[in-house]
């Protein structure tokens, strides 16, 4: 029988500990605001951003279908786009485009295979973010959000069920 | 327990992300709870180049880079060689939460995980943890990097992740929940 691999273990001197100090009667609420209000001055870039990655979607998402799935330059493309989208469009008040863009990105990194199927359900990803963009939907997005992500786990569980 | 005001003047981080975009959010939040010294690379060699020249209190860290993967940074961190910290927190910040890339990080060594998109709550929430519970390192045959267990209490009721106590840890069987 092999022997068990040898474990050591090795204590933590911390030394951050030792760099910094507790603020006494300070709500660290307020820190967390000043933080906040500093991710905001960003949100005008974000918008511009937002806006030219719904433009380059969709292109990719065009060159993605004409090839019935095959392209993986457009996949490639498309994906680094929702994942940018999914990463930073919460932090500025879009969750709803997080959460599409994460379907997206799950439903590309756990298929096996991307196929004509697999590009229609995509399609409707890009849709839904167009959408999004078009009506400037922040928040949850309310009802229209809990719709279009309702539609979206749908045709997932369909897919999933088609397997 | 209450949260602490901490404040984070004399602490340094590098802050690696390879999207211009995404490493403004990360370096405004961390200026914003109070980190003076911020240090900013794209890609793992930038990274490593910038440690060995300034040695960083806390690294932040996209997984999915472009160029040198993230865990190979990581490895290289944990290696400690030319100079390198190995005992640096790492906090990885990801999009990408399926079970198979955060238990890819954590077997690599980081110490905190943070799914974007980021807040400044949730980034000071991890930093808090790393100051007020620093975790033991470990070195196995295999493994480098802080203990992935957590808590070391004899009632602790979380996941066990040692190969000789690990139950139900399958990052697939998760996955596949998470694709539902």
């Amino acid at each position: 029988m092999a022997d068990k691999p040898k474990v050591e273990f090795i204590d933590n001197p911390n030394p951050i500990r030792r760099k910094v100090r507790v603020e006494q009667g300070i709500d660290p609420q307020n820190l967390i605001k000043r933080a906040d209000n500093q991710v905001a001055k960003l949100s005008g870039e974000f918008e511009e951003i937002f806006a030219e990655n719904i433009v380059a979607l969709g292109d990719a998402m065009t060159s993605l279908r004409q090839s019935g799935g095959t392209d993986e330059e457009s996949l490639r493309r498309l994906r680094v786009l929702l994942h940018d989208l999914r990463g930073q469009a919460g932090t500025f008040g879009y969750p709803l485009v997080s959460k599409v863009g994460d379907s997206a990105c799950k439903f590309i990194d756990l298929s096996e295979t991307i196929g004509g199927t697999e590009v229609g359900v995509l399609n409707m990803h890009v849709d839904a973010l167009k959408a999004i963009s078009q009506a400037k939907i922040k928040g949850d997005g309310g009802p229209i959000g809990a719709e279009l992500m309702g539609g979206l786990r749908k045709v997932i569980q369909k897919y999933n069920e088609k397997r | 327990m209450a949260l602490k005001t901490y404040a984070l003047d004399a602490v340094s981080v590098l802050v690696l992300e390879d999207n211009r975009f995404m490493r403004s959010i990360l370096v405004n939040v961390i200026k914003g709870l109070g980190v003076t010294h911020v240090l900013e690379a794209r890609d793992g060699n930038e990274a490593l180049e910038e440690l060995r020249n300034h040695p960083a209190d806390i690294i932040v860290m996209d997984w999915e880079l472009d160029g040198m993967p993230g865990s190979k940074f990581l490895q290289t961190v944990r290696s400690g060689k030319r100079g390198l910290n190995p005992l640096t927190p790492v906090i990885v910040v990801s999009a990408n939460t399926i079970a198979r890339n955060i238990l890819q990080a954590r077997d690599t060594g980081m110490t905190e995980f943070l799914a974007k998109p980021v807040s400044a709550a949730s980034l000071y929430a991890r930093i808090v943890s790393i100051i007020e519970n620093p975790r033991r390192f470990v070195r196995t045959g295999s493994y480098f990097g802080p203990d992935r267990r957590r808590r070391f209490e004899a009632g602790y009721m979380g996941p066990k992740r040692r190969s000789e106590d690990r139950t139900l840890d399958d990052a697939d069987d998760i996955d596949a929940v998470n694709r539902a």
